[in-house]
């Protein structure tokens, strides 16, 4: 066990660790932020999506130890206050990229990861930058509209 | 919880106190950007008693210029020799190849030195790598600095010791890489081919081209390069080329399904260069 | 905000908000304090018989709370077909006896944490005589092949169906062709595992169980009956679910062993995940078929008779086998006007893991085979492939041969607009240009689908409660099972439509099984047209107890009223009397004290289906679409590239149209996954590629483009004219995009997936 700071949606906990422990569960369970989830935690799936430094990657592959002095974003620090919500969360809504919802947080992430890096993204880019999201429901189309969506709210 | 057994992390800030923590313990595991690594524990029956992580040390990190090679850092993430202009300059083929490892996260996450590490001779970068001429550079477990080839050290998994940088020697105006996947393009490579050649007075020159099969080591084409060097590009013969392809990999049991890409791919590079000259 | 006649717009989900921010509860997610990790207790051997089994060890291991096995049930099995096929009630929540397939489930355990749970499954002692086993559906039905229950040759179910007269049909035919389709099985692929978690309540011996499923009351028919309980002494809830597709529409030993589990522990909560592997080996999987058809035609286009077999494997288990195999033959009544036809559904048992419900319900599988078959039958007569669909498709108002009856049906009309949009007589059979590496083509695909199914139950029922609170805010209780297709907004809509008031007001409750009203799930596209009508049943009960109270107070006759747009009217000149809010502070007067409470129900008039003929009329309404793909073969690497898709549906009237569409584009997604990419592999009874590596589903950059048409036909029957929606469009797609690569590059490939190896060895054999 270590006790360790770490950053999370801009407040810093400090928090005992063990050695072993991945950042996901850290989050779900120390930290209870359960909008991160899991459906492979071997990578694949992209729903344990959380951004690190602003760019996103895989919590189920990261030590929590790892993650000392960055700066992790979960979905739930992505709204710019209580009761609002970040504009590609709005746009997914508004264009019903949305259904079971359980991709959700991962892609809203790796949307912002892309948006931050490139404000006007192509749809085929979009694709490229949610590559590692696994989605289900929707067959992506909407999804990628969102993000256009919300790239042009952003501007 | 807890879904890895339990370990000792350790996060040195120096080679030397890696080192030191390698030969230390006696069931010790380097971790760089974990996208392997971790897997590795999750999926298999090891277990380290000691995870050694590479990320705090200054020295594996950044890409530089160094005697005309490109010298890229172990702990190198894939996305940033991507996006290098170093990389992007000296060698476009290994930022194309790493590019098109994987998933986004997946690339913002893994390192260059990790991905040599695995000893996985059938994923994209191995294949990249010896077209290039790229060397390594590691430190051995005793102390001491190391280079070799990247063909050797694929093949070596008695080495212990830290792989520090990649070099990749200047390269020629002309690369191209294609690969080919199963099903998707985040799968790994079922079949790729690498070429790359310099221009010298219309003709070319360094050539070299090396096919990953993924049925075995990478391999360089010798035949085909012979048969290349000091050709004119537009002036290459599809019927021949396929030939001499067909005799370097006769060692290979290839499928039809391989032999019909590396035709097409074949075809295709003749194509590009042809056009590009 | 206030959105008054919300049906037919797009409005914002009703739970998106909460999933957009990550509060979105799942089962996934749910903890109780004292909660205990569970274990499932698995057979490694596809085919044994447990001599015995010691959980002396494991009980005392430290941290373990309980250990139970079939010694702790009555020993009653269970099906998920048994209403309509008693015989195929096969299994048992723990098996105590023999096991069928590697997974099996024989134990479960609950400990304080996972390690020990994991290690306490390691301490129990099973003995086990290995038997035989039998992998090959065909092996499997040949005499002497391991008996893996007591039906004869492993045949679990067979269903014949048989009309006119074939054999004379195929004489009189002028092209009569042969072809066998073969169809791998498949993986549901939803993005939250399947997850329970089970409590029981010592002092009134009553069960709670929350579980990520599609039909929480079948589940609770199922434990009932497994455990001897009263159905009202289990309740199971269902939370936010991370998509079901089919993999979620039953009992599973674990939601029966979460239970049961913390019963023996004295009364605490269990939770048990199954994880990615325990996923793809052990819950449910596609039924792998063979597909042999034999039709003949005429040389005007009519089909004289359709003639085949389906061989599927069926697995260890039967689970939904029936409906699968009924699906698989008798789809096509729904699409083809046929007199004379002949089709044989054997479904084998398998020491495999459990083939059971999956989108589409055996309609992929019959989709793909008899889709390519019509494409190659208009090719045999030299017509084209849309003009033969029209000729033989199915027209509104009639009664099939087997008596369905298909009122409003927009059939050819989708056809027609299908080949339109896509430009299909310019492209269809287009001369192609021999020195390119590419080539393009266009294919098509047609199918139907139902809107629910008797499958599981005598009736159909589903049910709506509302109630009006007296600030104005309405509650809406269904027993529909929101999954992600977005039943609860559908809901929603209707219920604010009916009543005339804001979508905004209305507040859904659903698929508890102790405060809900019945509904059988979501399956068989049924939600919206069967509970929507029993939502706006209740809507309409609502309105009129409103009305009757604002109808005596200023002594008009209720009937001259309406609410429209939040304010009740007279119903003739729209002259505004009063808003709703004012309307229900009058309800709840000191005259009145009326309080609001509508109810109401639907059960669709349908007939059940005879199963020695393939009799009936399974469904209240149909769904029918036209799919068009274009694609582009690369004729060196054998890559297809599916460049669009067209999908014109006859969806009735869209409820909320951009969640139609949403159901549209992730079924052909779906569907193009199927067609390329997924095989969920096996060997000896292992499922080779369990997890998302080598089991690949779409991903973003495998999405294509989808031209997305609705043709509205209004039914007679549904919710403000709405049909179902959920499944169909993923039924056709494999075979357009199969007869899309015949136009590009004339082959034809007639066994799924589509490898670019197949490809290329087809246009190999062509050339020789």
């Amino acid at each position: 066990m270590k006790t360790i700071s770490l950053n999370v949606n801009g407040k810093v906990y400090d928090l005992q660790v063990r050695d072993s422990e991945l950042l996901i569960e850290t989050l779900r369970e120390r930290l209870g932020f359960k909008g991160t989830k899991y459906s492979c935690l071997e990578g694949e799936c992209g729903a344990c999506t959380v951004l690190v430094d602003g760019k996103n990657m895989l919590s189920c592959l990261m030590l929590t130890l790892d993650a000392q002095d960055r700066k992790i974003t979960t979905i739930e620090g992505l709204a710019p206050s209580q009761g609002e919500l970040h504009p590609i969360q709005q746009a997914f809504i508004d264009e019903g990229a949305v259904q079971c919802g359980f991709c959700t947080p991962g892609m809203i992430l790796a949307a912002k990861s892309l948006l931050d890096k490139t404000p006007e993204p192509g749809p085929e880019e979009i694709a490229r930058a949610l590559d590692g999201n696994l989605c289900r429901c929707t067959g992506y189309v909407r999804i990628i509209s969102a993000v256009e969506s919300a790239a042009r709210k952003l501007k | 919880m807890p879904i890895l057994k339990d370990f000792k992390y350790h996060a040195p800030d120096s080679l030397k106190e890696a080192l030191q923590l390698l030969q230390k313990s006696p069931k010790p595991m380097l971790l760089a950007g974990g996208t392997f690594a971790l897997n590795t524990l999750k999926k298999t029956a090891a277990s380290p008693e000691d995870v050694i992580t590479l990320r705090k040390i200054a020295e594996l990190k950044g890409i530089r210029r160094e005697k005309g090679a490109v010298a890229i850092g172990a702990m190198t993430s894939l996305d940033e020799v991507v996006s290098s202009p170093l990389v992007q300059e000296g060698a476009p083929v290994l930022a194309e190849a790493c590019s098109k490892v994987a998933t986004t996260p997946i690339r913002y996450m893994a390192t260059i030195g990790g991905n040599i590490a695995s000893r996985f001779y059938w994923v994209d970068l191995p294949a990249v790598l010896m077209a290039l001429d790229a060397r390594l550079e590691w430190i051995a477990a005793g102390g001491s600095r190391k280079q070799g080839e990247l063909a050797d050290f694929l093949k070596d998994h008695k080495t212990k010791g830290i792989l520090t940088r990649v070099f990749v020697p200047p390269q020629g105006s002309l690369s191209v890489y294609f690969r080919h996947t199963q099903t998707m393009d985040v799968d790994v490579p079922v079949l790729a081919l690498v070429f790359s050649a310099g221009l010298q007075a219309q003709t070319l020159k360094d050539v070299r081209v090396c096919v990953n099969t993924t049925m075995a080591f990478p391999q360089r084409l010798r035949k085909l390069e012979a048969l290349w060097q000091g050709r004119k590009p537009g002036l290459l013969n599809a019927e021949e080329a396929r030939l001499a392809m067909r005799q370097d990999l006769s060692t290979v049991k290839l499928d039809e399904y391989r032999l019909s890409l590396l035709d097409a791919d074949l075809d295709s590079v003749i194509e590009k260069i042809g056009k590009a000259a | 905000m206030k959105t008054t006649s919300p049906v037919g717009k797009s409005v914002p989900r009703i739970d998106a908000r909460l999933k957009v921010t990550g509060e979105a509860k799942f089962v996934f997610d749910l903890e109780f304090p004292g909660m205990l990790v569970g274990r499932m207790l698995r057979s490694p051997h596809a085919h044994a018989r447990i001599v015995k089994i010691d959980t002396s060890k494991a009980e005392k291991l430290p941290g373990v709370r309980a250990v139970v096995t079939a010694e702790d049930t009555p020993k009653i099995k269970f099906g998920s077909n048994e209403y309509f096929f008693p015989y195929t009630v096969d299994q048992l929540p723990l098996e105590s006896e023999k096991v069928r397939y590697i997974g099996d489930e024989i134990a479960a355990v609950a400990a304080v944490d996972e390690e020990t749970a994991e290690k306490a499954l390691s301490l129990i002692d099973v003995t086990y005589e290995v038997l035989p086993a039998v992998f090959d559906p065909l092996e499997a039905m040949k005499p002497g092949a391991p008996a893996i229950h007591s039906a004869m040759n492993n045949i679990g179910v067979m269903l014949p169906v048989h009309f006119g007269n074939p054999d004379k049909g195929l004489k009189e035919a002028d092209y009569v062709r042969e072809d066998i389709f073969t169809l791998p099985s498949a993986a549901h692929c939803a993005l939250e595992p399947h997850v329970s978690v089970g409590q029981y309540e010592l002092a009134t011996s009553r069960i709670t169980l929350w579980t990520s499923t599609q039909a929480p009351f079948k589940i609770r028919e199922a434990m009932a009956k497994t455990l001897r309980m009263a159905e009202a002494d289990i309740r199971v809830i269902k939370l936010n679910v991370g998509g079901g597709f089919g993999g979620k529409l039953e009992m599973f030993p674990m939601d029966f062993a979460a239970c049961l589990l913390s019963k023996k522990s004295g009364g605490l909560p269990v939770k048990i995940t199954a994880s990615r592997t325990e996923v793809f080996s052990f819950t449910r999987r596609k039924h792998p078929m063979i597909y042999k058809l034999k039709s003949g035609v005429k040389k005007d286009g009519t089909i004289t008779a359709i003639t085949g077999e389906v061989i599927a494997d069926g697995g260890a288990y039967c689970s939904y086998g029936p409906t699968v195999i009924a699906a698989a033959t008798m789809r096509l009544f729904m699409v083809y006007k046929i007199k004379n036809i002949r089709m044989f559904g054997s479904r084998v048992y398998t020491n495999n893991p459990v083939c059971g419900a999956i989108r589409g319900f055996g309609g992929v599988q019959s989709g793909f085979a008899i889709e390519s078959h019509m494409d190659m039958l208009a090719r045999g007569i030299g017509m084209d492939p849309v003009e033969f669909r029209l000729k033989n498709a199915t027209d509104p108002d009639t009664l099939t041969v087997n008596k369905m009856i298909l009122s409003s049906n927009g059939l050819k009309e989708c056809i027609r607009k299908g080949a339109e949009v896509s430009g299909w007589k310019e492209k269809y059979g287009r001369k192609k240009d021999e020195g390119q590496d590419t080539a393009r083509g266009i294919g098509l695909g047609i199918a139907a689908d139902v809107m629910g199914s008797k499958m599981y139950k005598s009736h159909e029922s589903a049910g709506t409660i509302i109630k009006v609170e007296e600030d104005g805010s309405v509650y809406l209780f269904t027993g529909a099972a929101d999954t992600g297709q977005g039943s609860d907004t559908a809901m929603a809509q209707i219920a604010a439509q009916e009543m005339g008031i804001a979508y905004e007001r209305i507040r859904v409750k659903a698929a508890d099984t102790e405060i809900t009203p019945f509904d059988t799930g979501s399956f068989a596209s049924r939600v919206t047209f069967i509970s929507g009508n029993a939502t706006r049943n209740a809507a309409r009960d609502a309105k009129r107890q409103v009305l009757d109270v604002v109808g005596r107070e200023l002594k008009l006759d209720p009937v001259s009223l309406d609410i429209r747009d939040e304010s009740v009217v007279e119903a003739a000149t729209g002259k505004v009397l009063l808003s709703f809010d004012q309307a229900i502070t009058l309800c709840s007067s000191f005259n009145y004290g009326q309080l609001i409470i509508g109810r109401g129900s639907y059960n669709p008039k349908t007939t059940p289906i005879d199963f020695r003929t393939g009799e009936g009329n399974i469904s209240g309404s149909y769904g029918f679409e036209a799919q068009i793909a274009e694609v582009e073969v690369n004729k060196k690497t054998g890559r297809v590239r599916v460049l669009r898709m067209y999908d014109v549906h006859d969806i009735g009237y869209p409820i909320n149209p951009v969640s139609v569409h949403g159901q549209i584009e992730g079924s052909i997604i779906m569907g193009i996954g199927y067609t390329f990419h997924e095989n969920l592999r096996f060997r000896d009874g292992k499922v080779l590629n369990p997890n998302f590596s080598k089991y690949r589903i779409p991903r973003s950059m495998d999405r294509t483009t989808i031209e997305s048409i609705f043709v509205e036909t209004n039914d007679p029957q549904g919710p403000f004219g709405a049909k179902g929606m959920g499944e169909a469009s993923l039924l056709p797609t494999a075979a357009a995009i199969a007869n899309a690569i015949f136009d590009a590059v004339g082959v034809q490939i007639k066994d799924l997936p589509i490898t670019p190896q197949k490809v290329l060895a087809a246009l190999k054999s062509v050339r020789t």
